[in-house]
């Protein structure tokens, strides 16, 4: 439920987060938090592990050390209701091409336990799909496509929003759309992840960044 | 001690172990019309025109739920039967032992928490690699010594067999090769199994290191079962043997362990997705035992002999020695591959870099 | 805590096979090329073998297995390589459904867009490689039971390495040798229809049920249709749960 008080109980936590990959340690003794309201930038160079985090926090990948705890609790002990507040939009954007921007919501909305907090049809109306409405993806623009997989964001009511490199392929109109969006979210309480380096332009948002990489003197040199 | 024992897992292991007890339960097998006494040793083959192939040895059992009859095998001789007591005796005390490891193993189940912690602490790569640098030079002495005695044994002492003169002795290497293939298989599934569900990296290297070595045996076991067959059946490969082709397909299996290993590049991924296909392939191994039985009572043709062969003593001696030098020889050849692969993944720490300095 | 509706397991379970078939309705020319695959393969043994009768009759329920085989292995690599390219997997897995239920419903709708247009073409073929006629309701019974089997077992090998750059060599190692005591037991099976059978009396003569009786006790073949079974029930509860933990390491 929508919640407008600012409230300063931690609810995502991140410590001592340590993950390789091919004999690489990507980051070392990693630690953040993140209260309603907050937003995250991961920032970094390519390749220095930025989706890798966004994976560790979807439990996609799991890490060589480290926990997350959510509303205080390790994550792997609640970790279904971690998943229904969870939303995951990645870098190839899990959305399928042969199927229409109908077809593609009415599945997502079949997927998830939830109602839908706002219509099918009213939400195509705002992401400006709406004469795209039944044609196959393959046939619309890469800008398009991505509007579709944002679409899931209006879909149902989750707490947190985990983005990677959410902007790509969106035009002006695209941008101010994704940025009411996040504006949107943070006000009712909502917390967003985001991995880009690109400037975020919202307005009264709390932005905290995440730097990854060798050039942070946050994360500890791994042996 | 009872604080950190997890009730819940010992419950659903023990229920699990339990259920697997009661299907490997010895059963009776009577012939169709021909009862059978319990105690007896029999022999089901395939009968060829070059004798009795394919053969297993059966103890019959008598159990009163789990009958059931074998409907295309004709009983050609009948030897000499033993007495029903020593049957029964033999059944309670299988049961008994079954019974006895399934609890050790549900308690240990039950207490895998504080299990888990000590191999988290004295499994570290380090500490393996020193510890098995102490033993290697053991095993590999012991496992010569006993080589030589088998082998000399076996080859110089045992007696020549009636029908078959002198071509029996490849069973001082392939019979060890052939039971050896099967448990390196198991090993290295339980070795998966803790990799998948605590991710130890030890467990991940010892499941890695047995695959090449256990697909080799397998072809040793292979190579010389048909260097036996070729003598005694007159071919060097028999499809109607059902033993021959499930082991055939355990090497298959090996093999394709070692190429999804090599497939996938980051380690620790590819020996999670080698412990599940192991795990799923785990079903051939009791396929190798259950399908002489499944396959003889399928095809028309099969013969059921009846009578004791226990293998004489002399002969049996050098079996036992070779068993356990093949054994030695394996965990020799195993901790090798093992100490390199533990040097492999650990070549950034300090450790490695002073052996590697240091030699 | 965000409300629960009545959309449960279930719901997910059919929304995903139907959008499976709906899949595979808008690209309904690539349904038919496991039929074409499985065709090419058995009229290759009539022209390199022989194509007596006699010796056809023999080996045709090798020839059908063996095409079924091949056609299962092919088609395997759509099950997954789709949704793993676009991203649709990692959703699934982020679900809060059992993933088990997920993949479940993905391996009955990859097979009823494969295995089952198979068991239609199979009598017609068996027809063309002369296969006694007591042997065509085993041929059936053999195919609809193992088919779903290697669709089930094939799901986890295809799992494993659908991340993999070069996995289709990979896959039919990993894969054909589990395949390999379906294949015998089935070929058996149909065989020992197909041989010649003692007279045995009827338990009441001209009854309705009498075959039904013969197939099940006395029929020499039963004993292997009830191990496919058994496979079969196993596969089905087994498969999915080492898929879905496939899937997650395949995915990392």
């Amino acid at each position: 439920m929508p919640n407008n008080q600012k409230s300063t109980q931690i609810i995502l936590q991140a410590r001592n987060l340590t993950y390789e990959r091919n004999d690489n340690e990507l980051f070392c003794d990693l630690n953040f938090s993140l209260r309603a309201g907050e937003m995250l930038q991961v920032k970094g160079a390519n390749g220095s592990g930025k989706t890798s985090l966004l994976r560790l926090l979807c439990q996609l990948s799991l890490p060589e050390e480290g926990t997350f705890f959510w509303y205080g609790e390790e994550l792997k002990h609640v970790i279904h209701q971690y998943l229904r507040e969870v939303i995951y939009i990645g870098h190839n954007q899990g959305v399928k091409n042969e199927l229409t921007v109908r077809e593609n919501l009415n599945i997502f909305n079949a997927l998830s336990e939830q109602p839908t907090k706002t219509p099918i049809s009213q939400v195509i109306e705002i992401f400006g799909l709406a004469e795209h409405e039944d044609s196959i993806l393959h046939r619309l623009s890469a800008g398009q496509k991505r509007r579709v997989a944002l679409a899931r964001l209006l879909l149902h009511e989750k707490k947190l929003w985990i983005l990677d490199e959410p902007q790509t392929a969106l035009d002006r109109i695209g941008l101010s759309l994704l940025e009411n969006l996040y504006q949107q979210h943070i006000h009712q309480g909502g917390m967003i992840i985001i991995a880009t380096h690109q400037p975020i332009n919202a307005v009264g948002i709390n932005i905290k960044s995440l730097l990854i990489g060798e050039s942070d003197p946050q994360a500890a040199v791994c042996e | 001690m009872f604080s950190s024992f997890n009730f819940k897992y010992f419950i659903i292991s023990a229920a699990i172990l339990l259920l697997l007890a009661l299907v490997y339960a010895p059963h009776s097998q009577p012939l169709y019309g021909d009862p059978l006494k319990t105690g007896t040793q029999t022999k089901v083959g395939v009968q060829t025109e070059y004798g009795l192939i394919g053969t297993d040895k059966f103890r019959i059992y008598k159990s009163q739920k789990l009958e059931f009859k074998y409907k295309n095998m004709v009983v050609t001789e009948k030897i000499n039967t033993t007495a029903p007591t020593t049957g029964s005796l033999f059944l309670l005390t299988n049961w008994l032992y079954q019974l006895f490891f399934f609890l050790i193993t549900a308690i240990a189940i039950g207490y895998s928490k504080p299990i888990s912690n000590f191999i988290k602490k004295t499994g570290s790569l380090k500490y393996t690699y020193n510890l098995s640098g102490k033993f290697i030079p053991w095993i590999a002495i012991l496992a010569l010594l006993l080589a030589t005695i088998g082998i000399v044994d076996g080859l110089a002492f045992a007696p020549t067999d009636a029908k078959q003169k002198d071509s029996f002795r490849i069973i001082y290497i392939h019979v060890p090769a052939a039971m050896l293939c099967i448990q390196a298989y198991i090993v290295m599934s339980i070795a998966s199994a803790i990799a998948l569900i605590w991710r130890i990296k030890i467990a991940e290297i010892v499941a890695m290191s047995i695959a090449p070595l256990g697909a080799a045996i397998t072809a040793i076991a292979l190579i010389t079962g048909s260097l036996w067959g070729a003598r005694t059946w007159g071919t060097w490969w028999e499809w109607k043997d059902p033993r021959m082709v499930s082991v055939l397909i355990l090497f298959f299996i090996y093999l394709g362990i070692m190429g999804l290993n090599s497939a996938i590049e980051d380690k620790r991924t590819a020996a999670s997705a080698t412990g599940i296909f192991t795990l799923s392939a785990f079903v051939i191994i009791p396929f190798i035992y259950v399908s002489v039985k499944m396959f003889n009572s399928l095809h028309q043709g099969s013969t059921q002999v009846i009578g004791s062969s226990d293998m004489h003593p002399d002969m049996a001696r050098p079996l036992i020695v070779m068993f356990f030098a093949t054994m030695l020889y394996f965990t020799f050849a195993l901790l090798i591959r093992i100490r390199g692969e533990i040097l492999i993944r650990d070549r950034k720490t300090q450790w490695v870099k002073d052996i590697a300095l240091r030699s | 805590m965000t409300p629960k509706t009545n959309k449960n397991g279930l719901t997910a379970f059919l929304a995903i096979i139907r959008r499976d078939l709906l899949l595979a309705y808008r690209y309904r020319a690539e349904v038919i090329n496991p039929i074409l695959y499985f065709i090419i393969i058995v009229s290759l043994y009539p022209l390199a073998i022989s194509p007596d009768p006699k010796v056809l009759t023999k080996i045709a329920p090798g020839i059908i297995w063996v095409a079924a085989l091949l056609a299962s292995l092919l088609s395997l690599d759509n099950l997954f390589r789709s949704d793993y390219e676009d991203g649709t997997l990692e959703q699934m897995l982020m679900s809060p459904h059992p993933t088990g239920i997920l993949v479940l419903a993905k391996i009955v709708a990859h097979w009823i867009t494969t295995g089952l247009p198979l068991l239609l073409v199979a009598p017609v073929l068996a027809y063309t490689l002369h296969l006694d006629p007591k042997a065509y309701s085993v041929l059936m019974i053999t195919l609809i039971i193992g088919t779903p089997i290697l669709s089930f077992v094939g799901a986890i090998g295809i799992a494993l390495t659908v991340g993999l750059r070069r996995g289709g060599m990979l896959l039919s190692i990993l894969v054909l040798p589990l395949f390999l005591p379906i294949l015998v037991l089935s070929s058996v099976a149909i065989q020992l229809a197909a041989s010649p059978r003692p007279a045995i009396a009827p338990i009441i003569p001209g009854a309705w049920f009498d075959s039904v009786v013969y197939l099940t006790t006395q029929a020499p073949y039963s004993a292997a249709i009830y191990t496919l079974s058994a496979l079969l029930i196993l596969a089905i509860t087994l498969a999915p749960l080492a898929t879905a933990a496939a899937l997650r390491i395949s995915l990392r």
